[in-house]
């Protein structure tokens, strides 16, 4: 395929391209008259709501999550290798909780998840239903 | 994302991203006409779409994709939220100079060619701009530019000018590049 002819996207990314220290974009706008000092406001005020509302769905998802955890262990005797290695990888992702996450990590430092047998996956799913409980008592 | 990586988010410097975002919303919105001081269609302004972009991000950050730069999606989010700024059905919007938008769709040739053509026509000018003729490092850049040449390594290549002076030539292009692109807009209508 022969090469593509430069277009104008491309001129205005090259042009964009660099990213300026933080004080020579703020004198660079103040020049072009913008109010750095409001900008700046708003856009902190954004992160801070945007994180703040992150973290709580961060919370409702763990809360959800936990509250299936307990059905997850009921079902661990009929679970095919397979759904106990996707099991494993959600405990250790988090999706349960950062309590299950950091004993999965623990537990697998020196393996990978497929690297257990059936019965080890079994056993340490059981345990730490066990050991941790329902999280939200 | 979990808690991790949410906080790592809102660690980045976002002062220097946003300020860096509102220079590139001001290089995008010359095609359309528009500067950091224009009232945009539906009385957004460009502070107000990098604002929202931000906004945007920090609603789905999960859609980030981490092998990407930041500053390269966020740019990619403005552009596309001031092309349709500029397609919305605002009619009570003044341009600069009530000069036309660039657009780059035409009957005869296709979006690719026609915005190909355009980036000949603004190289064109640049290299015809007093401000760069007479300037050798300029005119190396702009050469160089025009001939495809449109990363700093390559510039470094062709011309043999070091990376730092590159960039700040560029930066020195980029503040009179508007009066390219208005110079541009005049000629298509």
């Amino acid at each position: 395929m022969p090469p593509r002819e430069p277009n104008m996207d491309d001129l205005e990314n090259f042009l964009v391209e660099e990213q300026l220290p933080t004080a020579d974009a703020v004198k660079m706008l103040r020049s072009l008259g913008v109010d750095t000092t409001a900008f700046f406001a708003e856009i902190e005020r954004r992160v801070q709501d945007g994180y703040s509302g992150q973290l709580r769905k961060v919370a409702e998802r763990e809360k959800s999550a936990r509250a299936s955890g307990a059905t997850f262990l009921g079902q661990l005797a009929s679970m095919s290798r397979d759904a106990m290695i996707d099991l494993f990888r959600q405990v250790s992702e988090g999706r349960f909780g950062t309590a299950y996450r950091d004993a999965a990590l623990a537990r697998c430092r020196n393996k990978a998840p497929s690297e257990f047998t059936d019965d080890e996956l079994r056993t340490w799913l059981e345990d730490i239903g066990e050991i941790l409980g329902d999280p939200d008592q | 994302m979990n808690e991790e990586a949410l906080e790592k988010l809102r660690q980045l410097d976002w002062k220097e991203i946003s300020a860096n975002l509102l220079l590139a919303a001001s290089t995008f919105a010359v095609r359309y006409g528009w500067h950091l001081q224009s009232a945009l269609p539906n009385g957004q302004s460009l502070r107000g779409v990098v604002q929202e972009t931000i906004s945007d991000i920090w609603e789905s950050p999960e859609r980030l994709n981490p092998d990407v730069p930041l500053p390269v999606q966020l740019a990619g989010i403005v552009r596309s939220k001031l092309y349709n700024l500029a397609k919305s059905p605002d009619d009570d919007v003044v341009r600069t100079g009530d000069l036309p938008v660039l657009d780059t769709a035409s009957a005869t040739k296709s979006p690719l060619e026609e915005t190909a053509r355009l980036f000949n026509r603004a190289m064109e000018l640049l290299a015809e701009s007093p401000r760069v003729k007479g300037n050798d490092d300029r005119e190396l850049v702009v050469m160089a530019m025009a001939e495809g040449a449109l990363a700093v390594r390559d510039i470094a290549e062709t011309t043999g000018l070091s990376e730092a002076r590159i960039y700040q030539v560029t930066r020195e292009i980029r503040a009179f590049y508007p009066t390219i692109g208005e110079q541009l807009r005049r000629e298509e209508c």
